[in-house]
């Protein structure tokens, strides 16, 4: 790949991973579309699947330590400290973890959608530790949606063990 | 290429460009300001020396160089005014960062504020969010420190992530044209240090916990993740690794970086004090760095929330009291240093964890960790309230005698330390609290009571009555919970005759005899053949031997040979006794002989010699027995009692080694029944 090529290619990838990064609210909307702006352009196979696979993933284990340490200050009575830390994850899920769950395709493909709902199911843990149960209950409504007919699939919960999504669903509402 | 290679070429490409002169670019610059994220993070001294050689290469020092070019003579001639504007700002956070002048930081603040409308870019994002933290450092306005940390996660970090993973994955991340993409490894370097090193450097130490979820996310295969950009012995990794596994460990306050990095702070500076104790004694130097360490312990302590961290803190802390109180005696120095940590407040730290051991115990801290690591806690903090309590009461029996006029004083407050940890150790000494008591703790009761003992008994000068009786009482207390010490006995016979009472050792000694010579936990140690059993067994063979037990008492060692001489002795009298014995027995058959004579030469007087001699054969047979008696007695108990002259020295070597495995034995045994005292005395 000569210089030229490889630039436009870092352009193009820069740009794609900056729009991903933009709060959903700058996005256009798609009148009369079925799919979401993100289906359209999103990746399906390749270095592109491995990329969003790896993001997801590193997410993932961000979600876990942000809830370590949701749960931390919240057993140490430190008020200050959970509400600012409350504001920074909440604006990381709507910055960079909400734009990337936004695609509908990831939720069907064979190959993400083991992490895709486990994903969905720590971000619904994270606002359960941020005492936000409504938009807990939203995810995990979203993911009744989208994975509906494959409640038997396993998905990593609770964190360290392995169980059936419906039943991780079923734990989550319940308060677990 | 990695970071280093491409500042060597661009160094030659420098090299060989004309020296900027004033109110021209320098090219040199530069390409230093550009790829400041690489040696930002340096120490002022390093990063004076690295700027000054840069200084060198391009013919004019930054801080000539800012004041011409950025200032003096702009405009300039370039027309990249974003570019220019980022540079001036990273060349006043350099001279701000080596010559620490917070004009230079104000500059830079300045400067960067100016690219406040242009933070899409990930470049000036991040350089803005780390001057903004840099000021925030200086003004020691932890909150927005904070803020600023957490920006450059949210605008910087997670954005080139992505980007930078897809590029390193083709090896591409490092070519020329990736940009401020290749500095991620940088990026990560520096946020790390910014939070858990320059923080601590500017004395932010307090509500820096939101930062602790990027410190785990930067732990967690962020930080010393490229060696091939970052060596690992120029990572933080280590550090990191070190916090993280504070935070999550029972020694943290549930997760808290504030406190984890305010004890690791506390812990450098106790560490420095020590190297001077070592190295100077107590000079001023070293007392100037022993409060120094106490203040940074108190800082700990005010910001534990939880019981975990106070008993994390105390843990510590108790060891430098100890250490000082040792040091007094040693160099003989009497010096006044403020603490405000006290071992009674330990007592009371410890005795919460213990209230809460039934239930409950994972809301004083310990939800994060397991119950074992609960407990191992407090046998921690237990082994150092006890360590602290010996060294602190030694001190005192130390200092009775350097003023003997004050003797009874001090050995009285001896007694009173050894005494409350005694009242501690048999408050918690139980069925269903031992678990949490370090083996060496039972020890460490035998050496209260036998300080006890000492203060009163040897150290001090008039004790009272009661006092006296405390001592004996205490000396028997001791031989229960470590019979094993033979020097202890002399002392009790040595005690009780300063007072005129040496005829109740017997009486004393026998139960703790019985105890040893019955107590199934040291038969089956000795059966097992565990750790100094044969040494063990020796002393449970003569402490089964009464005669023995007053040998212990009554011999002293340097008596040997007077006893085997003794002994020797008593062998010539029998064999003289059975001479005697025999020649009496002759001569009395010859005088019975004589007596049935159908002459007797005088009847009387006959009769009278016959009487004579057979009592004198009767008194010589009497005396006989005796001696065979008293030679099989020592012919016994003598080799017993030589033989416990070689058990010497376990018990310096128990004070020595807390994981000693005798100590393992000391507790079966004292949880298996002491007759004759309550464990709850």
């Amino acid at each position: 790949m000569n210089e030229r090529t490889l630039r436009v290619w870092i352009m193009s990838v820069g740009c794609a991973a900056f729009a991903a990064c933009a709060p959903s609210s700058y996005q256009p909307i798609e009148f009369g579309s079925t799919e979401k702006p993100a289906e359209e352009a999103a990746p399906l196979g390749g270095a592109s699947l491995d990329q969003r696979r790896e993001s997801m993933s590193r997410m993932y284990k961000d979600l876990v330590h942000f809830r370590t340490s949701l749960d931390d200050a919240e057993e140490r009575g430190d008020r200050t400290t959970a509400v600012a830390l409350g504001y920074f994850v909440d604006a990381y899920i709507g910055m960079h973890l909400d734009p990337m769950l936004a695609g509908e395709w990831q939720s069907r493909h064979p190959e993400l959608w083991g992490i895709d709902a486990d994903l969905r199911l720590a971000k619904a843990e994270v606002l359960v530790h941020m005492h936000e149960r409504g938009r807990a209950n939203d995810v995990l409504d979203e993911l009744g949606t989208r994975y509906a007919g494959r409640e038997d699939m396993l998905v990593h919960y609770p964190i360290g063990s392995q169980s059936p999504l419906g039943k991780a669903v079923a734990l989550i509402r319940a308060g677990d | 290429m990695g970071i280093g290679a491409r500042l060597g070429l661009l160094a030659l490409a420098c090299a060989i460009a004309n020296a900027a002169s004033a109110g021209t670019e320098s090219t040199v610059w530069s390409g230093y300001l550009d790829y400041a994220y690489v040696y930002s993070s340096a120490d002022s001294k390093a990063l004076g020396e690295r700027l000054q050689g840069y200084g060198n290469e391009a013919g004019i020092s930054l801080e000539r160089y800012v004041a011409d070019y950025f200032e003096t003579l702009a405009p300039h001639e370039s027309g990249d005014e974003e570019t220019l504007t980022r540079r001036k700002a990273i060349a006043y956070l350099l001279l701000h960062l080596s010559k620490g002048s917070p004009d230079s930081l104000e500059a830079s603040v300045k400067a960067i504020t100016g690219l406040a409308h242009r933070l899409d870019r990930h470049e000036n994002a991040y350089w803005y969010h780390y001057i903004l933290a840099t000021r925030a450092l200086e003004r020691g306005n932890a909150g927005d420190f904070v803020q600023e940390m957490l920006d450059v996660w949210l605008t910087v970090v997670v954005p080139l992530e992505a980007t930078y993973q897809t590029l390193d994955n083709l090896s591409l991340s490092d070519e020329p044209n990736s940009g401020f993409l290749a500095a991620l490894p940088y990026v990560y370097e520096n946020t790390a240090r910014m939070i858990v090193l320059r923080s601590q450097e500017k004395g932010v130490d307090r509500d820096l916990d939101p930062l602790g979820a990027i410190v785990r996310l930067l732990y967690d295969g962020r930080v010393g993740a490229y060696p091939e950009v970052i060596p690992a012995a120029a990572s933080s990794r280590a550090y990191l690794e070190r916090i993280v596994g504070r935070m999550d460990g029972p020694e943290s306050d549930v997760g808290s970086l504030t406190f984890t990095l305010a004890l690791l702070e506390a812990s450098k500076h106790h560490e420095h004090a020590r190297g001077l104790l070592a190295r100077d004694g107590l000079g001023a130097e070293t007392q100037r760095a022993l409060r120094t360490t106490t203040g940074a312990y108190e800082v700990a302590f005010k910001r534990a929330h939880t019981v975990e961290g106070q008993c994390a803190v105390y843990t510590r802390v108790l060891r430098e009291i100890g250490e000082v109180y040792v040091a007094k005696q040693r160099l003989n120095i009497e010096i006044e240093l403020e603490m405000p940590f006290s071992i009674e407040g330990a007592i009371g730290v410890w005795a919460t964890l213990r209230a809460a051991m039934p239930e409950g115990w994972e809301a004083l801290g310990y939800q994060n960790v397991t119950r074992e690591q609960y407990l191992d806690s407090m046998r921690r903090l237990f082994e150092e309230i006890q360590e602290t309590s010996l060294n602190v009461a030694d001190y005192y029996l130390w200092r009775s005698v350097q003023e003997p006029q004050r003797a009874d004083e001090h050995a009285r407050a001896a007694a009173r330390v050894y005494g409350r940890f005694l009242a501690f150790f048999h408050q918690y000494a139980t069925e269903d609290g031992k678990a949490a008591l370090p083996d060496s703790a039972y020890f460490a009761a035998f050496e209260s009571s036998k300080g006890v003992g000492n203060a009163l008994l040897a150290y001090a000068v008039k004790p009272t009555a009661a006092e006296v009786g405390l001592g004996t009482d205490r000396y028997r207390s001791a031989l229960l919970l470590f019979p094993f010490d033979r020097e202890l006995w002399p002392a009790i016979t040595a005690g009780l005759g300063r007072h005129g009472r040496q005829s109740e050792y017997a009486k004393i000694v026998r139960p703790i005899a019985e105890h040893v010579t019955r107590s199934r936990a040291l038969s089956s140690w000795i059966e097992g053949g565990e750790p100094e059993a044969k040494r063990l067994a020796i002393l449970r063979s003569a402490l089964a031997d009464s005669e023995v037990l007053l040998y212990m008492g009554f011999a002293e060692s340097g008596r040997i040979p007077e006893l085997d001489a003794e002994l020797a002795d008593l062998k010539t009298k029998r064999e003289s006794l059975l001479r005697e014995i025999a020649e009496l027995g002759a001569r009395r058959d010859t005088l019975r002989t004589s007596s049935r004579d159908p002459v007797p030469a005088a009847a009387d007087s006959g009769a009278d010699d016959l009487a004579d001699v057979a009592q004198k054969l009767a008194d010589a047979e009497a005396q006989l027995l005796r001696t065979e008696q008293q030679i099989a007695a020592r012919s016994r108990a003598l080799p017993l009692f030589k033989a416990t002259l070689q058990t010497d020295g376990l018990a310096q070597e128990m004070r020595a080694r807390r994981d000693h495995p005798v100590h393992v034995l000391l507790r079966r045994m004292y949880h298996e029944g002491r007759p004759g005292e309550s464990k709850h005395e």
